[in-house]
């Protein structure tokens, strides 16, 4: 969406020596295939994966959105997924939808779909979480059919370890891919919404909205979310 | 919803408004937002497999076969032992800890009643008190504005010219603050600050690490104030520097790490054994402050985590670096019904070197005739001289090795033993010349510890070289070394392949010797 193509601005771009990765500056991201679901009845889950997944010539791309970074913490969740093929992207929104969720874990599993993600570790974690909540041992595990990490490739075949060199997605699709990172389109979206942590100075706030009422009524919505979610937090689970 | 006007910000201001997000921030997104990013992400993840992985993995097909076969195992073992997790006995850590706290206060206690120690650190902070109070506001200067000025007076150039004058002494002016109702506030701002600076100094060393740091008392966590004690006030010849990897132009300091501490005796034994507990402590803190609330721990790895495509530790616990004191490793307990197992690869770096190299020697060792009971290490240390005596008075003999002989050495000559690991794994640029303090340019495998070697910036000693893998060299002023050993010019420090081996910088002569001397006189005669 808010992706630019390198071509438009090359001399902008990241040199870096890598010996074995290329640069692949032709690339294009399929901004207008993305097939996205804010709602999805269970009983289309089967066909909408399917027609997603089904004559793919690569592995299937999955990512996951989490509402934490530990898998483990039995209060965070899966808010969104989304797989990539050769041929479509699908993007489904599971938040207060363990069901929908667990259908998707469900099809996955039975079809043995080939997964790669980029930190397959993260996203493993969670989908085995959700799958196997009453495992103890790892043979108890009904694993899923992953093929691979984007992550772990690129840092086996990315071993020069120049300064400042990383791993990350973004990192990737700066250097490798050569498309313009959105990062900071994404950060401001954060901000509107008053997800980012970090207090904003008031200053910034008055340039940023003009008006002082509009940064106390600002300010008082980002004050409402957060009690929104300590209370979300202090409430205990239903188990 | 407001409306943001992000183009009111310049580049810092928006540097500022903006953190990074985590993946909890993402999730919080407007369903609409949420799914577009996910679908974007993925659709880089695709195409950044697709375009740019692929074509390596077809040019590396035993690489793309590891991955799948054993990477994708290892990362699933990884995300299953996080789930599972560890069972902590919090009760055993907390009695641990509370051992650790009084063996760290006595630990504190024999460093601060060191004579030696004692007086350096008083004469640490007797100098952060004499800033202090040469700080102090100087009263004549002082502005009093109840008190009558001259009056203002003005200067040919046009501009106004105030003196103020004193009218009191010091004393009376301590009295005068005491007793006036409108003191005056930048002095009896620098009295509280001494009186408090006073205060803290008579309650010194048991303060918080935040008031040490506050007031900038000397810090025995302080790597710096430890450098000023060892090497300034104490005098501790300069064994090992740091050097800055990051930034190879800054200075090298002298190092105070645990092996820089180790050739200080006494003195640096007292801080290593302090540093182990405090180390330990901080440790149990950190482990503790993450159990879930069944006592269990979930450790993370990065998959791979370095270069070399290692694991290494993630979420801000690392399960590789933990302390092996009984006491700590004691509270990780099996689930009821179940046992911990250790599990340690035998002599893994010599069988793949032998698997490598077919050297005639290791596969005396680990090859097919080889007897079970040979150990590497052993073998390699019984053939040393002076050195491999107490192997072979254990009953090691190489070339006939008992089980008996093996459990001896291992018992009785531990550390001996580690030393030959490190000799044997740690092998040696066979025949390159190094600068020698007093013998001049001689093989680097005749450097014998002790030595003087000349690093390129000073002479420093050495327990002796490392062989880092075999590489191609190149001659740099006549020494082979690998392109990207690094070298200091007069530029600052260069990989050698980089540098101009004419502003490489020499060691310096502590005196002329016989051989200079020598030529020297015959080219005068040839001149003449």
């Amino acid at each position: 969406m808010n992706c630019k193509h390198s071509q438009d601005n090359h001399s902008n771009q990241v040199q870096v020596p890598y010996a074995i990765l290329r640069p692949s500056p032709n690339v294009k991201l399929r901004t207008k295939e993305y097939k996205k679901y804010p709602t999805l009845p269970l009983h289309l889950v089967q066909s909408v994966l399917y027609k997603a997944t089904v004559n793919s010539t690569t592995p299937i791309i999955i990512d996951l959105e989490t509402t934490s970074a530990l898998a483990h913490n039995k209060k965070d969740a899966v808010a969104a997924v989304s797989l990539a093929s050769s041929h479509s992207v699908v993007s489904i929104n599971v938040k207060d939808n363990h069901k929908l969720w667990l259908a998707i874990l469900n099809y996955l599993y039975t079809k043995s779909v080939p997964l790669i993600a980029h930190n397959t570790s993260f996203d493993m974690a969670w989908m085995l979480r959700d799958f196997n909540p009453n495992a103890l041992y790892y043979h108890e595990f009904k694993l899923f059919n992953f093929v691979g990490c984007t992550y772990a490739m690129y840092r086996h075949l990315a071993t020069e370890g120049f300064r400042g060199q990383q791993w990350s997605l973004d990192y990737a699709q700066k250097t490798l891919l050569q498309i313009e990172s959105n990062k900071i389109e994404r950060n401001k979206k954060l901000v509107e919404q008053g997800l980012i942590k970090k207090r904003i100075s008031n200053d910034i706030l008055l340039k940023l909205l003009g008006s002082e009422e509009e940064v106390s009524k600002y300010q008082q919505s980002v004050t409402e979310r957060e009690s929104e979610d300590t209370e979300d937090e202090d409430t205990p689970e239903e188990d | 919803m407001a409306v943001f006007n992000w183009d009111a910000l310049n580049a810092e201001e928006l540097k500022a408004a903006l953190s990074a997000a985590d993946p909890g921030q993402i999730a919080g997104l407007d369903t609409d937002y949420l799914l577009e990013y996910a679908a974007e992400d993925t659709d880089i993840t695709w195409n950044f497999y697709q375009h740019i992985l692929v074509p390596a993995l077809d040019k590396f097909k035993a690489y793309a076969d590891y991955h799948k076969e054993q990477m994708v195992s290892a990362i699933t073992h990884n995300a299953i032992q996080q789930l599972l997790g560890i069972w902590i006995d919090v009760t055993y850590m907390e009695q641990h800890r509370e051992k650790l706290l009084l063996l760290q206060e006595e630990q504190m206690a024999a460093i601060f009643n060191h004579k030696e120690i004692k007086a350096g650190i008083d004469s640490f902070n007797q100098a952060v008190l004499d800033n202090l109070l040469k700080s102090e506001p100087e009263v004549k200067y002082h502005k009093i504005p109840d008190r009558k000025p001259e009056p203002v007076k003005f200067t040919k150039e046009g501009q106004v010219s105030r003196k103020w004058k004193a009218w009191y002494t010091l004393e009376e002016e301590v009295e005068r603050l005491t007793n006036d109702p409108v003191p005056l506030p930048r002095y009896v701002k620098f009295l509280e600050k001494v009186k408090d600076f006073k205060d803290k100094l008579a309650l010194y060393p048991n303060l918080t690490d935040a008031e040490i740091k506050y007031y900038n008392l000397f810090s025995v966590k302080s790597p710096d104030d430890k450098r000023w004690l060892f090497y300034d006030a104490l005098r501790m010849p300069v064994k090992v520097t740091v050097f800055n990897k990051h930034n190879p132009d800054a200075p090298k300091k002298p190092s105070v790490d645990e092996s820089a501490m180790l050739g200080m005796g006494e003195i640096g034994k007292l801080f290593i054994d302090w540093q182990s507990s405090t180390k330990e402590l901080q440790f149990i803190e950190s482990l503790v402050s993450r159990l879930d609330g069944d006592d269990i721990f979930h450790p993370q790895f990065k998959i791979p985590g370095t270069y070399t495509g290692r694991l290494s530790g993630n979420g801000g616990f690392s399960m590789q670096i933990l302390p092996k004191t009984a006491g700590f490793l004691e509270a990780f307990r099996p689930a009821p019904g179940h046992k911990l197992v250790d599990i340690d690869v035998s002599a893994l770096e010599p069988v793949v070197l032998t698997e490598l190299s077919r050297d005639a020697g290791l596969l005396s060792v680990y090859g097919p005739n080889a007897s079970p009971y040979a150990d590497i290490y052993l073998t390699v240390g019984s053939r040393l001289g002076n050195m491999g005596q107490p192997f072979r008075d254990c009953g090691y003999d190489y070339l006939n090795p008992t089980k008996e002989a093996v459990a001896k050495c291992k018992k009785e000559h531990k550390n001996l033993r580690g030393i030959v690991k490190k000799l044997h794994l740690s092998c040696i640029a066979e025949g390159e010349l190094v600068q020698v303090r007093r013998h001049g340019l001689i093989p680097i495998d005749k450097v014998m510890c002790g030595m003087l070697v000349w690093d390129g910036q000073e002479w420093v000693t050495t327990d002796g070289a490392i062989l880092k893998g075999v590489k191609d060299i190149i001659q740099f002023n006549n020494i082979g070394m690998t392109p990207d050993h690094e070298v200091l010019t007069n530029v600052g420090w260069e990989i050698s392949e980089r540098a101009n081996p004419l502003q490489c910088i020499k060691p310096k002569q502590s005196g002329y010797r016989w051989a200079d001397v020598w030529g020297l006189v015959c080219n005068i005669f040839r001149v003449l």
